[in-house]
């Protein structure tokens, strides 16, 4: 200091700028002066703290204005010491730097207090570098520069000398721009004369000291009556700090903005005092909307009980994770698990509460499906019909099916679970199923059908199927699925029983029976069969069977069309095959055939074989005989034509001649006259003989057409008197001869359909008997009647009659009776044909013809019946 | 008609050839003859006889074709004609009837029946 004037002025500024505290006391603690801000430290007004002594106000000052504290204060010349004032009842922790005021004789005169209060957000490290190191001194907290009007520096203080790093004469007389570089832009130096009329200025920045440092300064000038004060206030720490500070707090914030979670900070109501943008982003709001609202206004109705009792938990400093369900924006929920820890200050004040959020709405769906997954697996294996378990490799059960083992097996799962599987299979099978598990479990499968004892005692047949696994520990392990095939067993033995009981009948039944495949290849046969066929079995199996066949081309089709049939699965008719036997001896058989088939279709044939090599023989033989047979027929028909032709031939050359010998012979007798008695006797005989001869031949001629039915009925109607009149009128002679009596008795115009000359014959023949076997004066009755639609001849003569005997002779053919009346001249002796042609001729019109005669001598009646239209 | 009725009689027969005609000319008809088929062709057409008495088996042409000739000749239809048949055969008879044959005779036949049989013809 160079004068008290510029100490006093200076002093004076500093009371009513620095923003600290300032008081001034005598060296008994009389206030002598302080400022506003002091005052307000007290809760006062500085009137009233004028005079009064500064120990009245605080709570502990033994220390201050003892003789330590002027002793430490000459030495160290500068003091912090922390006190706690009394302002109205509160008290504060405030820190007093100390510093005396010299007199020129370097006597203490005044205590200048510079007062703090102790900073709260910021460690007491800081304030102590910041604050407690100030030079007080120099009674200047900062470094201060007077300058004049020409910007010369004319006073500074070792503050000033410290932050220059020079001493202040270095600095005296200097221009302040050298000193500050720049300083120039920032603060305007006015010339103006009145310090009114002069603004206080402020300036923050760096400045490049002239000794190299680059230093954040605070500059704050105060107009003054010669110039300027500057106040430097060196916050490059603290901006360092600042700038540590909000690096840290950008880290801390990138951290809290880019962490994968989200963070969500509430107050002690329950706001929202922060979120970072994943929070914000996870409830789908912008993080200005859920500033200072309250959590339960992101939660179900519902859930609100629930969020309330965390809450409380978190207020009683309970640190928890929680799941918890929030409501987004779009009223969807999302499902997040919150790691929360509650902030208390350090009073014990529960502050709010700090927590991490992660989503886990994904997660919680993939535990939900596996949880269905898992449920559904239980359901199936709970549930299906076969035992699911697992045995490890020593073969003891550590899971199975409980519900189909009680309905199987009869046993509960404790029965089972941690028991060797072996102890429960039946001592036969035991050794099997050792060497089955052993073998599954090297090769990582396996199948085996063993018995197991039910809980009552009694045995199931079980298939198990086995696969091999390794579980999460690496150990083996087997999953079996078995099926109680204990019902399919007692069929299967069932089969097998029937199938022996066929077996058996199969080979014994001595009909020949052999099985086919579906191919024709021979599967099975019986001893019949291999005595059919004269081949041994294994030779038979090998064969198929069209080897044992003979095919004879004619065959071919129709075994074909067989086959065909066969193969569609059609029934056949049985039918006739040719076989070779091994010795080459050929034997027929008729198969039948069955189709066995299966829902697959056809699998198969059973063929039965009857040798019918016999009947077959005789079949043959009949054939033969039936062939010969018709052969002979051919003959005969053939000789039949020949004789036909022969007669023929008889017929026309028999007759030619006798064209003549009757024509000419007519001719000779009609011409009679030259002739002499004897000559015309011979004329008539040999006429009589020609007219016998003639007869004959018609007779045989007629009689052979007869038998050939060769004769065609003429049918006409004609009057059937007439007919007879006619027959009479050409026997009329010998009638007259032996004076027989004709009785006639027909109806009038009595018409009849018949052959007219064919009937005329008969009816001649009937009337020659008649007059021929009737001695004279004899009488033959004709009588025809209608009898419905036929009509009744009768003729009846007083004949020689005919014996009983003989009636069936007497139609036969060449039958002649034997007893006959003495021959007249004239009579043609028959030659036994007529009665046998009347006859025949009668049937051939549909009619018959009969005789009766009571007796010998006793006359005889000839009927024939005919219809009336043939 | 009158007895001068010219009658062709055709026989392969000699003997029945000469029965007929010694028959016929008792009763004053005038008889030509022929012995086969063609002759009896030519004898019509150049005799032009009224009736014509004929035997179906003959040799060179069968009584069956002249028949038929005659009949399908329209200048010779009208010539009645007698057939000899045998009366084994009953289809000679019809077949003769379907070739226009008029009227039939069996063999052996009677004098008697001939010659009513043509003084029936000729009252017609």
């Amino acid at each position: 200091m160079e004068n008290e004037s510029a100490l006093s002025i200076t002093l004076e500024t500093i009371k009513n700028i620095i923003s600290e505290g300032y008081l001034l006391t005598d060296l008994n603690g009389v206030i002598v002066d302080c400022n506003e801000t002091f005052a307000n430290y007290l809760g006062t007004n500085l009137d009233n703290l004028i005079g009064s002594n500064i120990q009245d106000f605080l709570s502990d000052s033994e220390f201050l204005f003892s003789s330590k504290f002027f002793e430490e204060l000459s030495s160290r010349k500068k003091l912090a010491h922390e006190v706690s004032l009394k302002a109205n009842d509160i008290i504060k922790a405030v820190i007093f730097n100390i510093a005396s005021l010299y007199d020129k004789s370097n006597n203490p005169i005044k205590i200048l207090f510079i007062i703090q209060e102790v900073p709260s957000n910021l460690s007491s490290k800081d304030s102590t570098s910041e604050y407690n190191l100030v030079n007080v001194f120099d009674m200047f907290l900062n470094a201060i520069l007077i300058i004049d009007f020409s910007n010369r520096i004319i006073f500074t203080n070792n503050k000033a000398e410290e932050l220059f790093k020079v001493n202040c004469k270095a600095l005296i007389e200097k221009n302040i721009t050298e000193i500050l570089p720049g300083i120039e832009n920032f603060l305007s130096f006015d010339t103006a004369p009145t310090d009114e009329e002069r603004k206080s200025q402020l300036i923050e920045t760096n400045f490049n000291l002239p000794n190299g440092d680059q230093r954040y300064l605070c500059v704050r000038s105060f107009p003054m009556l010669e110039g300027s004060i500057l106040i430097l206030s060196d916050q490059t720490n603290r901006r360092q700090f600042e700038q540590r500070l909000k690096d840290s707090e950008e880290k801390f914030r990138s951290i809290v903005e880019n962490a994968q979670e989200g963070i969500w900070i509430i107050d002690a109501e329950s706001k929202t005092s922060f979120v970072n943008q994943y929070m914000a982003d996870m409830l789908g709001f912008s993080g200005d909307e859920m500033l200072g609202k309250s959590l339960l206004g992101f939660i179900d109705e519902e859930d609100i009980k629930l969020a309330n009792f965390y809450l409380a938990r978190c207020q009683q400093g309970i640190k928890e994770t929680h799941n918890f369900e929030f409501l987004r924006k779009d009223e969807t929920k999302v499902y997040a698990n919150l790691k929360i820890t509650p902030i208390f200050n350090e009073n014990g004040g529960y502050e709010g509460a700090f927590a991490f959020i992660s989503d886990i709405t994904e997660k919680r769906l993939i535990e939900l499906r596996l949880k269905e997954s898992e449920e559904r697996y239980r359901l199936i294996i709970e549930n299906v019909n076969d035992l699911i378990f697992i045995l490890n490799s020593r073969y003891e059960y550590e899971f199975i099916n409980e519900k189909t083992l009680l309905r199987t097996l009869e046993y509960d799962k404790e029965d089972l679970i941690g028991k060797n599987g072996l102890e429960f299979v039946h001592p036969d099978d035991k050794t099997r199923a050792i060497e089955k598990l052993t073998e599954g479990f090297k090769r990582g499968e396996g199948i085996a059908e063993v018995r197991v004892r039910k809980k009552d005692g009694t045995y199931a047949f079980l298939e198990a199927k086995g696969q091999i696994f390794i579980d999460k520990n690496g150990e083996s392990k087997a999953v079996v699925i078995s099926r109680d095939i204990t019902e399919r067993k007692k069929i299967e033995d069932n089969l097998k029983d029937s199938e022996k009981k066929y077996r058996i009948l199969f080979e014994k039944i001595p009909i020949a029976i052999t099985l086919l495949d579906k191919s024709g290849g021979i599967i099975d046969c019986n001893k019949a069969i291999e005595e059919l066929v004269g081949y041994s079995k294994e030779e038979i199996l090998q064969k198929h069977f069209e080897e044992l066949m003979t095919l004879y081309p004619k065959d071919f089709p129709k075994l074909m069309g067989q086959y065909e049939r066969l193969v569609k699965g059609l029934e056949v008719e049985p039918f006739d095959l040719v076989i070779t036997t091994k010795d080459g001896e050929k034997r027929w058989v008729n198969i039948l055939v069955s189709i066995l088939t299966q829902e697959s279709g056809i699998t198969g044939f059973q063929i039965i074989a009857n040798d019918i090599t016999a009947r077959k023989i005789a079949e043959e033989t009949l054939k033969n005989l039936m062939e010969e047979i018709k052969q002979q027929n051919q003959k005969l028909k053939e000789l039949d034509k020949a004789k036909d032709e022969m007669l023929e031939i008889i017929s026309h050359e028999l007759r030619t001649p006798l064209v003549s010998i009757l024509g000419f012979v007519d001719l000779l007798s009609t011409n009679d006259s030259n002739l002499t008695e004897e000559q015309k006797d011979h004329m008539k005989i040999l006429k009589r003989n020609t007219q016998r001869l003639n007869q004959l031949v018609e007779n045989i001629l007629d009689t052979d057409k007869l038998e050939m039915g060769k004769t065609i009925l003429n049918i006409k109607s004609f009057d059937f008197q007439k007919l007879i009149n006619s027959a009479l009128k050409e026997l009329y002679y010998r009638i007259k001869q032996k004076m027989h009596k004709i009785n006639i008795d027909i109806p009038p115009n009595f018409k009849i359909q018949a052959d007219e000359e064919l009937i005329h014959q008969v009816i001649s023949n009937l009337l020659t008997n008649a007059i021929k076997y009737t001695p004279d004066r004899g009488t033959i009755s004709i009588k025809v009647k209608k009898q419905g639609l036929k009509i009744l001849f009768s003729i009846k003569d007083t004949g020689i009659g005919i014996n009983q005997e003989d009636i069936p002779k007497l139609f036969q053919k060449f039958q002649r009776l034997p007893y006959q009346e003495e021959r007249h001249i004239g009579d043609v002796k028959g030659i036994g044909l007529g009665l046998y042609f009347s006859k025949k001729i009668i049937e051939l019109h549909g009619g018959k013809m009969w005789v009766e005669s009571v007796g010998i001598n006793q006359g005889s009646t000839f009927y024939f019946e005919i219809p009336i239209q043939s | 008609m009158a007895e001068e009725a010219k009658i062709l009689v055709v026989d392969d027969e000699p003997d029945t050839v000469l029965l007929a005609k010694r028959l016929l000319e008792m009763e004053n008809f005038q008889v030509i003859t022929a012995y086969d088929g063609e002759e009896a062709l030519r004898k019509i057409y150049s005799e032009h006889p009224e009736i014509v008495l004929l035997d179906i088996k003959l040799p060179k042409k069968d009584g069956y074709e002249v028949c038929k000739e005659i009949k399908l000749n329209e200048k010779y239809c009208n010539i009645i004609i007698i057939m000899f048949t045998a009366k084994i055969f009953d289809s000679d008879r019809e077949k003769g009837l379907e070739l226009g044959a008029d009227y039939y005779i069996t063999k052996p036949f009677s004098g008697k029946d001939l010659v009513a049989l043509i003084h029936e013809i000729i009252e017609k």
